[in-house]
């Protein structure tokens, strides 16, 4: 067998052993409210995200479903933080930035909204 | 009128001649294309969480919670699609006492259709099984076929 047959094969078994696969899953609700304590189901208002938040990644059903991207922070030791889309500053549970998430860690936050336009139910989803 | 005869002319050689040191080097080299099972993969959607939705019971919501944002929102939100790669074979080449290789990545796609509800009407998943093919016309067929059947 030639090196070069080698080395082919064995970048192919390679490739196959380190092959990454993301998965798309939901964040435990207990590390939701740990990362984003001012939302809780049944008392957040709609004004309360948007004025925190900014507008949404997505909106759906009338504006009763909102999502935002949540990126991984390399600064913030792999923490998520929300794009804030804000045009301006102040405190916010948001981190500004310009760089889009990369294609793997476009984890989401989903917002459901009732009737009264208060959280309903809320989830974050990775991909990890 | 005779230069450009003339370029053209030249570019033909030169063409044929790339084109035959193309065909030399391959008659040379080894070059192989490698199907696997597919595997790795971004954005993965698992056969379990698609078979726990249920048609006329899981809502909108409940698939937007559970996958987040699709990757395309068709005809007023009545569909979703929602697509994700895997590997699915790699493409290798060798000669002389080198060799590169790279994966051969497919493209999955989980079509999602809505009632006026918002509650889930069906579902179709579209698994390509050979890499390179894009298998985009069998979800617009089943987009087609469900708009047919609504409107017959």
């Amino acid at each position: 067998m030639r090196t070069g047959d080698l080395n082919v094969g064995l970048f192919l078994v390679s490739a196959l052993l380190l092959a990454g696969c993301s998965t798309v899953t939901q964040l435990e609700p207990q590390l939701v409210s740990e990362r984003l304590p001012f939302i809780q189901d049944g008392k957040t208002s709609k004004e309360e995200i948007l004025s925190r938040l900014g507008e949404p990644y997505n909106r759906y059903q009338g504006a009763q479903i909102l999502t935002y991207e949540m990126c991984e922070d390399f600064y913030l030791k792999g923490q998520l933080h929300i794009k804030d889309t804000r045009p301006t500053g102040g405190k916010t549970e948001a981190r500004r930035t310009t760089v889009p998430c990369p294609l793997e860690r476009r984890n989401k936050l989903i917002l459901v909204l009732g009737p009264d336009n208060l959280v309903a139910r809320h989830s974050v989803v990775l991909v990890k | 009128m005779i230069r450009t005869t003339y370029t053209q002319s030249k570019a033909k050689v030169i063409l044929s001649g790339m084109a035959l040191m193309a065909l030399t080097g391959l008659g040379l080299s080894g070059c192989i294309i490698l199907p696997t099972p597919p595997h790795g993969g971004i954005s993965l959607i698992t056969k379990e969480t698609i078979e726990s939705f249920e048609p006329g019971k899981t809502t909108r919501a409940d698939i937007l919670l559970r996958l987040g944002d699709p990757a395309e929102r068709l005809k007023e939100d009545r569909f979703f699609v929602y697509q994700w790669e895997r590997i699915h074979g790699y493409f290798a080449a060798g000669g002389g006492y080198s060799g590169v290789a790279a994966p051969l990545p497919a493209t999955h796609f989980l079509g999602i259709e809505f009632t006026s509800d918002n509650r889930l009407k069906g579902v179709t998943v579209i698994h390509p099984w050979l890499p390179l093919i894009d298998k985009r016309s069998s979800l617009e067929e089943w987009m087609a076929e469900q708009r047919e059947e609504s409107n017959p």
